[in-house]
């Protein structure tokens, strides 16, 4: 039966049903089938309950303050500002790239969204040093993927809210993981420059480098206001994404002059269609995991692993091919609703740190979308670097490789995630 | 003016007055507690209300996502089959979802009901509990008012997805 169940959520998928119909509709046969005497209240409440809570407030405003902030022209000041302290090394232009991605990642948080706004800025730019198509493309591709770990990070917080984590703790774990992450794609820029010859910009003096620092002042007061506020113990999570809103609102409509009355209605509305869609996938998320509870399915991967006579690292390799797989197929959001659930007690039960399994999950997920055939980013660069589909899977392989080496770095030397958290915290 | 375009503009109204409302409330709420004293103890509400007021956004705009084809979903396989195939597949999937929508919009209204009998009443806001789930009666209604447009034909929201999600993925996460 619960195959059969799961064969009717590929089913849906693969017929490109809306994913919180993927994830509800098998639900509600599972609980009719195994679950039937349950008063079906308790489905609406459940669903209510998957949104329900204060930790997850920081998702619409960190939205928000993206939508307003992600636009016009903070993508080149920050390009600008790496580009002058950046451009003179081998392959400037690529640490470039890697260096507003990290930057613009830590204003929005979205790796597509950091695909759309810094790919169109970069690429050509890179092409004009030399860089191939190939290596640029995936470039472009990958070091987006930083977004997703550096804070704020959606995809943090809703692991965080899944598991109880400390959002705090784990923005910390992802600042270390994310700049481990670009250090490693640097060296491939390194490499990649070698190996044809290519040269750096000349160096910047002072007087330009400080320039470029002073025009990107307003992109910077994000991170200030987020990481600053959040570890100086200023704000919780939450209350710094509503802070980092009010602070968006003022430097685009005051002092750049960029947003008027009625562009603030759509990038809002904008913000609360974007914020319904992951919300809807909580809610569903939350009768999933209700009912991955009641079956007892984390009790039973743990005696499958005990009999299997399975350490931890054989269970954290169980973790990375599960979620690569479903990060190759699904979206993020859904990857961490259906499988965190399952797999996070048994983490605990081998002793895994929290945050270091949050730090292994989102790297899976980041892997997941740069990987073809259906990795999210790929198409995104597609449709903004108007380049067909196979190029930029060409191109991105090699990155994948990397990255599958970092995943291994980072799932066995804990330190990497937990030397910053550990410093502040503990 | 049709309806729909009433429709849009209301759902539009809605969002937007519920978003900022959120937005002006959490940071009066920071505000306070770096004033801290007597008036941070009378916004002690604001945390649920803006918690509310978060449930009334999400099931607001589920209507809106769907219609503009931003809802995540994987439509790769389905944008490879011949036409036809795919046109079937679309108004299945249309047909299901409408009928999964209205099932749980009368979920929530049979516990609306339920809840508001009970009298229990929110813990610091002293709203009655039962207007929680007036939520979800709305928004799964707007979803499938959405699906049975799209099943008959009267909106395409078929083919302005892009991928996974269109641009509802792209701006965030």
């Amino acid at each position: 039966m619960i195959w059969l169940i799961a064969l009717f959520a590929i089913v849906l998928l693969l017929a490109g049903f809306e994913m919180f119909l993927v994830l509800a509709l098998p639900t509600l046969v599972a609980k009719e089938a195994f679950y039937g005497t349950l008063p079906d209240a308790v489905l609406v409440q459940k669903v209510i309950g998957g949104i329900n809570h204060s930790t997850l407030l920081a998702i619409p405003f960190f939205i928000f303050a993206a939508h307003l902030m992600g636009a016009g022209r903070i993508a080149g000041q920050l390009t600008q500002l790496m580009r002058v302290f950046l451009g003179h090394t081998r392959g400037g232009m690529g640490h470039t790239t890697i260096g507003a991605a990290m930057a613009f990642g830590s204003v929005s948080g979205s790796a597509p969204a950091t695909v759309a706004a810094m790919g169109r800025i970069v690429y050509p730019e890179m092409r004009k040093t030399g860089i191939s198509e190939r290596f640029g493309l995936g470039l472009v591709v990958a070091s987006a993927e930083t977004a997703l770990l550096i804070p704020p990070s959606i995809t943090l917080i809703i692991y965080g809210w899944i598991t109880g984590t400390s959002i705090a703790q784990l923005f910390a774990g992802g600042l270390a993981v994310g700049l481990f992450l670009g250090l490693a794609f640097s060296v491939m820029v390194t490499i990649e420059a070698r190996r044809r010859g290519l040269k750096g910009e000349d160096r910047r003096p002072l007087a330009d480098r400080l320039t470029a620092l002073w025009e990107a002042k307003w992109a910077l007061g994000m991170p200030l206001i987020i990481l600053g506020g959040i570890y100086s113990g200023l704000f919780t999570p939450t209350e710094a994404a509503a802070v980092s809103v009010m602070y968006a609102i003022f430097v685009e409509m005051i002092v750049f002059r960029d947003l008027n009355w009625s562009k603030l209605v759509e990038v809002t509305e904008d913000s609360a269609v974007a914020t319904s869609i992951i919300f809807v996938l909580l809610a569903v998320g939350g009768l999933l995991s209700y009912f991955v509870t009641l079956a007892q399915i984390p009790n039973d991967i743990t005696a499958f692993l005990e009999t299997a006579n399975a350490g931890p690292i054989a269970f954290l390799m169980v973790v990375n091919i599960c979620f690569l797989i479903a990060g190759m197929v699904i979206d993020p959001n859904s990857a961490l609703l259906i499988l965190v659930p399952p797999l996070y007690p048994v983490a605990m039960a081998y002793g895994v740190d929290p945050v270091h399994f949050g730090m292994i999950v989102t790297l899976n997920i980041c892997i997941g979308m740069i990987t073809p055939p259906f990795g999210l980013d790929i198409f995104v660069a597609s449709s903004t670097l108007d380049r067909p589909v196979l190029s930029i899977i060409a191109g991105v392989w090699p990155f994948v490789a990397v990255n599958i080496i970092v995943l291994l770095i980072v799932t066995y030397v804990p330190d990497i995630s937990l030397f910053i958290p550990n410093l502040i915290f503990r | 003016m049709g309806f729909l375009t009433l429709l849009r503009r209301a759902e539009r109204v809605f969002l937007v007055s519920v978003f900022l409302g959120m937005v002006a409330l959490f940071a009066l709420n920071v505000v306070g507690r770096e004033i801290g004293g007597e008036f941070a103890s009378r916004l002690t509400w604001i945390e649920e209300a803006v918690r509310l007021l978060n449930i009334f956004l999400v099931f607001g705009a589920l209507g809106l996502a769907l219609e503009r084809g931003r809802h995540v979903g994987i439509d790769t396989l389905r944008r490879a089959l011949p036409g036809r195939a795919q046109r079937r597949i679309e108004k299945t999937i249309d047909a299901v979802g409408l009928l999964a929508s209205l099932y749980l919009a009368w979920l929530a209204f049979g516990l609306t009901q339920f809840v508001l009998q009970t009298g229990q009443r929110s813990p610091t806001l002293d709203v009655p509990m039962g207007w929680i789930y007036a939520a979800p009666i709305m928004g799964f209604s707007l979803l499938a008012l959405r699906y049975a447009l799209s099943l008959f034909g009267v909106i395409d929201r078929f083919s302005q997805s892009p991928g996974m999600g269109g641009s509802g993925q792209g701006a965030q996460k």
